[in-house]
């Protein structure tokens, strides 16, 4: 068995995804910024997925921690390292540390039985002592840190918060909308939503909901102010749990989440409704919102929508240029893209979804795959017709087509046979769906 | 369920088209059928092909691909029947 070599680095050259028409057949080399070389097999299942990502990553000038074999230099495994302050470790529980990192919503982990669980807590110990940035690598599905590391001098370090209170605790600058409005704000925002399988600029990552939230929600502010509609924002802290589809586990653990808010005209008053298509499919007021994620008693604070974080002690940091916000929604593009390219495919995850009425399965077909499912047992004297719709989220082609065929298997019952093509070269799900149109 | 008529095409002879249609409510059950409106009798027209695009977690766009099976140009409409 060889070793492995980790490469945390910036990208200097990354080939396009397709496989290369030089070099050796189906191997593609990548360079880094410090003129370390890696190659890619490009028939490895992840591969196209590792370069897409090393592309992204190159073009916003983010690091990739990279995983290569020793001896063929060939990468096993790619990750998105975090450029992160550690603000907090909590030692309690039994099996792992706690650690919190700014700018982060999601909950990180430093497992004990890490081999470098010593090693880690100490460079993580002292990099809160000093406020000291650094990179930090985890486990995309579990959050548990696996690497972390002084943030190179060549790479901007996250922002400071500024330390002041935020200008306005409690503003009420967005002006009174329709609910026809607010549903029309969240359409435009929700519509930007990014390829689950292929997410790429300028797509939203709803479909990643472990971290990021604080990007998402300052892009959507800027969509809707580009529509004349000004919105504020909602931050909740507390110990959160989300019940989500989009999480391999169902369920996302945050210390923290914001989105964008509206007031909107009810009646002769005005209630705040919350635009998050992370959590929602239509705006809800403030209350639904906070309600579904665990906590019984959170904290919440209005801003306004130039806000682009704010802490749990209440300092905040802007980004009028959209500099961070771009680099948070790459950070986490990617991260969706690695997540959809790994062994636990694309959201939304079958296991984590109730079947809704008239579905008869879910089901999951690998790139420009065809597949064929049976259903037995349905009455012969029924008139049944067959959809199939997509559940992973990908806009700007048609992604699937289906056929139907029955056979006759006695003179009461009919089984139906449901051809379904998937035309992406992304493995995506789908809902097998049945109608009764006369019993 | 209640049905309409999204859109009305032309092909011209042995021609295939495509069309596309957005902003579906992705929890709708649509189908989609084809019904020619020029005449012509001894054989079938058109046949269709349909495949689904899912845009957000609220909608989808349908893509409906349209073959004339005939040396003549047809007209034809786009139907739907939203089932539930």
């Amino acid at each position: 068995m060889t070793g492995q070599d980790v490469i945390v680095d910036r990208l200097r050259a990354v080939p396009e995804s397709a496989p290369a028409a030089s070099g050796a057949p189906g191997v593609v080399e990548v360079a880094f910024a410090t003129g370390r070389t890696a190659r890619v097999d490009t028939a490895a299942p992840a591969a196209h997925a590792w370069l897409d990502a090393m592309s992204s990553l190159q073009e916003a000038g983010l690091p990739a921690y990279v995983v290569v074999d020793a001896d063929s230099r060939l990468v096993t495994d790619v990750l998105v390292p975090l450029s992160v302050r550690v603000v907090g470790l909590r030692t309690d529980a039994p099996d792992a540390v706690e650690v919190e990192l700014a700018i982060s919503q999601a909950r990180h982990w430093l497992p004990r039985s890490s081999p470098r669980f010593d090693e880690l807590l100490r460079r993580l110990d002292e990099a809160r002592e000093h406020d000291a940035p650094v990179l930090v690598t985890e486990r995309t599905d579990t959050h548990a840190i696996i690497d972390v590391r002084d943030l190179p001098a060549d790479l901007p370090p996250p922002p400071l918060p500024s330390g002041r209170e935020a200008a306005r605790e409690a503003p009420e600058l967005a002006s009174p909308v329709s609910f026809a409005v607010a549903s029309s704000m969240f359409a435009l925002v929700n519509g930007r939503t990014a390829c689950s399988s292929q997410p790429v600029a300028p797509g939203i990552p709803f479909t990643y909901p472990d971290d990021g939230c604080w990007g998402r929600a300052h892009e959507m502010s800027r969509l809707m102010a580009l529509q004349g509609v000004v919105s504020d924002k909602v931050w909740i802290y507390g110990d959160l749990r989300v019940a989500t589809a989009n999480n391999p586990s169902c369920e996302v653990y945050w210390g923290w989440h914001v989105a964008p808010t509206l007031p909107v005209v009810v009646g002769s008053s005005t209630e705040t409704y919350v635009i998050d298509p992370a959590l929602f499919p239509s705006p809800v007021p403030r209350a639904t919102w906070a309600g579904v994620q665990g906590d019984p008693s959170p904290t919440l604070v209005a801003t306004g929508s130039e806000v682009f974080y704010r802490s749990p002690t209440g300092s905040i940091t802007l980004d009028p240029t959209y500099s961070q916000t771009n680099s948070v929604l790459t950070t986490y593009r990617t991260q969706l893209l690695l997540r959809s390219a790994s062994s636990s495919g694309p959201p939304p995850y079958p296991q984590c979804v109730v079947r809704p009425p008239g579905t008869q399965w879910f089901g999951t077909l690998g790139p420009n795959q065809t597949g064929r499912w049976f259903t037995f047992g349905w009455p012969a004297g029924s008139h049944i017709v067959w959809t199939v719709m997509p559940t992973t989220i990908c806009p700007g082609t048609p992604q699937v087509r289906w056929k139907t065929a029955v056979e006759r298997a006695s003179t009461t019952q009919a089984t139906y046979w449901i051809t379904v093509t998937n035309l992406t070269p992304h493995t995506i799900r789908f809902e097998g769906r049945y109608d009764v149109l006369a019993a | 369920m209640w049905t309409g008529t999204q859109f009305t095409g032309s092909l011209g002879p042995s021609q295939t088209g495509r069309w596309f249609t957005f902003g579906w409510p992705a929890q709708w059950h649509v189908v989609w059928y084809m019904v020619p409106t020029s005449v012509r009798t001894g054989a079938p027209q058109v046949d269709w092909e349909v495949s689904v695009e899912r845009a957000s977690s609220t909608q989808c766009t349908y893509w409906i691909t349209v073959r004339n099976l005939t040396a003549a140009p047809v007209t034809f409409e786009g139907r739907f029947a939203v089932l539930s």
